[in-house]
């Protein structure tokens, strides 16, 4: 049999032409993943240079924190990867889920993160002063409001 | 990989439970409403001949990533965000609200079901859920 690899020759993406081309790449797991041309070859530097992940995130970070000031609501915002994604943990200032803020952090996540190359994001509420149950304090990176220590020490 | 109407079954199902949670159990209240929205999202994505789908993040992934479903999206970001905290927290009456459990999460879950017959031209008219009794 035929190694398909070399009789059909690679495929092609030129990211002058293709950018806007949707691409449908399907893994061993039956996952799927739909992206642009222009995401796909964003993944690929990304994938040679940590560097410019990090600066990524700390744009996203950045874009967060700025949103968190105009949106109102939100007390305290840490970000943390978690498996293949990151992570925003957002507690809402009433120290209850807030249907307002999380209305508008999924249009954030469809509007404005994407535009950020750090792969997968999801936003969470939790409560302030449970949010060391959702995530390693120490390896988070606090992006906004109230650090949850000075939280706890007021509280004992 | 199970069909679009074994995932309305399943929806169905859930439904059933839902409506006999009582007030006293707002986590149970939001992870049923959860569980009754992601088969009614998945009997879609098998309407719509999405191969399987294998995890939460593949199916947040394809929801926002596929311009039919952006709606169907930002009403089930919200109850999986809820979902996910609620239920491992020592007090959830204090993170839910009773009363919001009818205006929002049933709203929510409503909009979900709503969005997803439409899209799949199914003749179904989700029960109306009432506040669940104390």
């Amino acid at each position: 049999m035929t190694d398909p690899a070399t009789t059909n020759g690679p495929i092609r993406i030129d990211a002058g032409d293709d950018a806007r081309r949707t691409i449908v790449l399907k893994p061993e797991d039956n996952d799927l993943f739909v992206r642009t041309a222009r995401q796909v070859i964003d993944h690929c530097q990304l994938g040679i240079s940590l560097e410019l992940w990090l600066k990524e995130l700390d744009s996203l970070s950045e874009a967060v924190a700025a949103w968190c000031v105009t949106q109102g609501g939100v007390r305290s915002c840490y970000c943390t990867p978690q498996g293949a994604r990151v992570v925003f943990f957002m507690s809402p200032a009433r120290n209850q889920f807030d249907f307002d803020l999380a209305d508008a952090l999924a249009e954030f996540s469809l509007q404005q993160a994407p535009h950020f190359n750090v792969g997968h994001v999801d936003f969470h509420q939790v409560p302030l002063d449970e949010l060391d149950r959702f995530l390693n304090i120490r390896n988070a990176k606090w992006v906004y409001g109230e650090p949850f220590e000075a939280h706890r020490a007021m509280e004992t | 990989m199970a069909s679009h109407l074994k995932h309305i079954e399943q929806w169905k199902h859930n439904r059933a439970f839902l409506a006999t949670i009582s007030a006293e159990y707002p986590d149970w209240v939001v992870t049923a409403a959860f569980y009754a929205a992601l088969h009614a999202i998945d009997a879609l994505l098998t309407f719509d001949g999405v191969p399987a789908i294998v995890s939460h993040d593949a199916r947040n992934r394809t929801l926002r990533q596929t311009n039919r479903y952006q709606k169907l999206y930002k009403a089930y970001e919200p109850l999986y965000s809820l979902s996910r905290t609620v239920r491992y927290l020592a007090e959830p009456r204090k993170w839910i609200a009773a009363a919001e459990i009818p205006t929002r999460v049933f709203t929510l879950l409503h909009e979900i079901e709503t969005s997803v017959f439409k899209l799949t031209k199914a003749d179904i008219t989700p029960p109306t859920l009432s506040a669940p009794s104390a």
